[in-house]
């Protein structure tokens, strides 16, 4: 968005405060079922912190009532960009409005101009871009996976390709194993790409565009020099990049992206598989950039239904209404301790039905509610049942 | 401003510095309210935790004489809540969000920050209501925010009144920083039950005072028990006397939680397409399901006598909560004014005709403005609360103006006519007091000077100019 479209967008919150609090079960448009909308707001407490705060924010920015002052650059940078705001927001897809209010979308917007304008940005933003752009992944490190997955690369050549991300190459590498593991029970037509490089999501939700679109452009001709014909993935912030990012750059990839959830959903041998569990309850915590962003709600949920006695229990607020991990949008890397108690916060909601298992299915949510107790992958869940012996 | 620097580090002990900040990053949030005004800068927002943090707070901001201005939700559509004048102290109470319900009173007490959704979501697992749970914005609006303006609510209005019609006690935080409980709880051995007891009633001094007169921090309400079902009806008139009388008669069955009365011109204006020359009615029956079916009967033998003609495609639409949403749909695009309050049954029909003669005479100005009128009135027990929307579509700096003098004449039109405006706020506040009796302005200038002599509370609220 240009300049003349965020100001139109700004212009369309009409400041009714739905972005701090929709207490109910009788919500908006009859699916909203939550308490407080902002994780951030709740944490810090000042409106500041929730859409309508930012928005007007930014349009004192804007129209020069205020510099982009280091607390301005806060405010816009402590954001999960989980889009809670934008579900409960009084625009959302009614008839007689043109666009929805696009909250994500200006924050990003603001961001990008901050790191444009090269003011003081959240010191670790660069040290993740210097990452990126010398490591090609968001932590610095290097490493060989390709012990994660003995059966995906051993099928280079094969139509889909299996693109785990960051997070579960370096930090959470069972997403992985499983994955792999269920690519060989199930003789999943999937290989592996051993020298991935991220995706750029992450400097995208940072404003770091300049340094993404390298990573854009690598990605882009990589994939259509494998000739693939289907991407998928583990990790919903790799999905939003492929799928929504991309194309907005002016690269849409030709060939299909799925999440893990997606591409399973509809193979015949999966229920084969499945046979052998014991009575459990789990329950599954939707991750933002999965669910908000790209509708992602029924797959993950009919994979863990195929599971014979499985009781799935839906927490307080699920689906459009989930409460997000805290960890999105580099909240987790400048300002890790409000991001723990966003994520101590759900961790608290998903054990309050007393599940056996806690499952999502995006890495990065594992890695930050993962701090409180053990969560599953959801692909690692139906990989570890049938092997596992509960104890009730 | 060293004065800011004192303030901040005296009131910073108070709250701590987590709840307090003189940051115009965060201040900019505080600016303003969803109404037309303009947006205002405070010079800090504190945000206690309890009465004792208020009282302390308003001490300190009394003795040293800095404007302070309550603030909840700040979802108004009449210019509330925010500094009017810019600078002073934001109280924001949202911290403030306590429930306590007894059910064996039927009674609860609620702190002034808590939300209308929150208290009716509290109160609904408990198979209880207020009655009426709140206005247009409950979702945002405290509590405190909406008896200060007096709040209506449409959805349950038509059997249970507004919420201030439930009111039995308040706590109050005066100018001065004492704390005042209202009602039968102004002897401290006694319980928050009855409001008029103990002499005169002090809860009506604050309700509707727009936080001029001292800062709410708690109320108590009497509760009902919450009907399990409803059904809607959403007939069409050939003539507005029809449609009229219809409601009144449907008011005395007692049965109806909610009518409103939408203009002829409304469902065009809406984007619907129903023709209904008299205009329309939106009648939610409340009941239980042992009593549902012979109220719903009750209810269309009445509109019967009036009408053979229904809006079906208008029900699912606009059913009884949902229809807040539907309003608020319409001005998303842009914004919004509203002009309401009260009227007689028996002025209905008149005042219809009012708007729409004034929409036909200024039918340029509102086509040039791409402002969409809709009007109507939601029926109460004794007389009805009247609205007019003007949504404003195009959100241009022309458009707000003109459309903000619009709505100054019509208001001023509508008060001539003899409208009881229940919120007031800076954006009716000067043609509202210009009409009053000055008799009745006096009255309060003196309990004003009494209760804040150094006009500290919310100023620029109340224009006192009399005509």
């Amino acid at each position: 968005m240009d300049e003349a479209e965020i100001r139109k967008q700004l212009d369309l919150c009409m400041g009714c405060g739905y972005c701090r609090d929709a207490y109910g079960q009788e919500g908006w448009l009859q699916t909203l079922k939550t308490k407080h909308v902002c994780p951030i707001r709740e944490v810090l407490g000042f409106d500041s912190y929730t859409a309508k705060g930012r928005l007007l924010l930014g349009k004192a920015i804007l129209e020069e009532e205020l510099p982009f002052t280091p607390s301005a650059v806060d405010i816009f940078f402590r954001c999960t960009l989980c889009g809670n705001c934008e579900a409960h927001c009084i625009s959302r897809g009614l008839p007689f409005v043109e666009p929805d209010l696009k909250v994500r979308e200006v924050i990003r917007y603001f961001r990008e101009k901050i790191i444009q304008e090269e003011l003081e940005s959240p010191p670790k933003l660069k040290k993740l871009a210097d990452n990126i752009a010398q490591h090609r992944n968001v932590f610095g490190e290097e490493g060989d996976h390709s012990h994660l997955m003995p059966y995906l690369k051993e099928h280079p050549d094969s139509i889909s390709l299996y693109f785990p991300g960051c997070m579960a190459l370096f930090r959470e590498p069972q997403v992985i194993k499983a994955v792999d593991q269920l690519a060989y029970k199930l003789n999943l037509d999937m290989g592996c790409f051993p020298e991935e490089i991220c995706c750029g999501n992450i400097l995208l939700r940072t404003g770091q565009v300049k340094v993404a679109r390298d990573l854009v452009e690598r990605n882009f001709g990589l994939f259509k020099e494998l000739k693939i014909k289907k991407l998928v993935t583990s990790c919903p912030g790799c999905l939003a990049a492929f799928k929504n990012e991309y194309p907005k750059l002016g690269f849409p990839l030709d060939c299909e992206v799925q999440h893990i959830s997606e591409y399973l959903i509809n193979n015949p041998n999966l229920q084969e598989l499945l046979m052998n569990s014991n009575s459990i309850k789990v329950t599954y915590h939707d991750p933002c950039e999965l669910g908000r962003l790209n509708k992602i709600y029924d797959q993950p949920r009919q994979l863990l239904q195929a599971i014979p006695a499985l009781q799935l229990i839906e927490p307080f607020r699920t689906r459009i209404n989930a409460w997000c991990c805290g960890a999105g949008a580099g909240v987790q890397l400048n300002y890790s301790d409000l991001c723990q108690k966003i994520a101590l916060d759900r961790f608290n909601e998903l054990q309050e039905s007393k599940p056996d298992y806690i499952v999502t299915s995006c890495p990065t949510c594992i890695h930050c509610l993962g701090q409180f107790g053990k969560v599953y992958d959801l692909i690692e869940l139906l990989i570890e049942l049938p092997r596992s012996k509960l104890i009730k | 401003m060293a004065y800011l620097e004192r303030a901040y580090q005296a009131l910073k002990n108070i709250v701590g510095s987590e709840n307090i900040s003189v940051d115009p990053a965060i201040l900019w949030a505080y600016s303003k309210d969803s109404s037309l005004q303009e947006p205002k800068l405070p010079d800090m927002v504190i945000r206690p935790s309890s009465v004792e943090e208020v009282s302390a707070i308003v001490r300190y901001v009394n003795e040293n004489q800095i404007p302070l201005i309550p603030s909840g939700g700040r979802s108004s559509l009449c210019g509330a809540g925010f500094s009017l004048k810019g600078g002073g102290i934001i109280l924001d109470l949202t911290r403030m969000t306590d429930v306590f319900i007894t059910e064996d009173n039927m009674n609860v007490e609620v702190q002034a920050g808590c939300t209308f959704s929150k208290l009716d979501y509290e109160l609904k697992q408990r198979g209880l209501t207020l009655g009426p749970p709140g206005p247009f914005s409950s979702f945002s609006a405290t509590i405190g925010g909406g008896l200060s303006v007096n709040t209506y609510s449409n959805y349950g209005a038509n059997l249970y009144g507004v919420p201030s019609d439930k009111l039995l006690s308040l706590e109050v935080v005066l100018p001065s920083g004492q704390i005042i409980h209202t009602g039968s709880a102004a002897n401290p051995n006694a319980e928050p039950i009855f409001r008029y007891c103990n002499g005169p009633d002090l809860a009506g001094l604050f309700l509707g005072s727009h936080g001029t007169l001292g800062i709410i921090t708690k109320a108590s309400f009497r509760v009902e028990k919450r009907h399990q079902t409803e059904v809607h009806f959403d007939p069409i008139f050939d003539m507005v006397e029809s449609c009229t009388q219809c409601a009144i008669d449907l008011t005395k069955t007692r049965y109806t939680g909610m009518i409103m009365q939408f203009s002829p011109h409304f469902y065009k204006q809406a984007g619907l397409d129903i023709r209904a020359k008299g205009g329309g009615l939106l009648v939610n029956v409340f009941g239980d399901p042992d009593n549902i079916n012979h109220r719903k009967q009750v209810v269309c033998d009445i509109i019967k006598q009036y009408t053979d003609m229904t809006s079906e495609s208008f029900a699912p639409i606009f059913n009884a909560r949902e229809y807040e949403k539907y309003r608020s749909w319409c001005c998303v695009n842009g914004r919004w004014a509203e002009i309401a309050g009260f009227l007689p049954f028996s002025k209905v029909n008149e005042y219809i005709a009012i708007v729409d003669d004034f929409l036909k005479q200024n039918k340029e100005l509102v086509s040039k403005t791409s402002l969409i009128p809709q009007y109507g009135a939601i029926y109460n027990q004794n007389c009805v609360n009247t609205f007019v929307l003007l949504l404003v579509y195009d959100i241009s700096q022309e458009n707000f103006a003109a459309s903000r003098e619009l709505v100054k004449e019509l208001a001023e039109m509508l008060l001539d006519f003899g409208l009881s405006p229940y919120w007031i706020g800076k954006a009716y506040s000067h043609a509202v007091f210009s009409r009053l009796a000055s008799e009745y302005v006096q009255v309060y200038q003196m309990i004003k000077n009494l209760l804040d002599p150094n006009g500290i509370m919310n100023p620029g609220m109340f224009e006192m100019e009399q005509g």
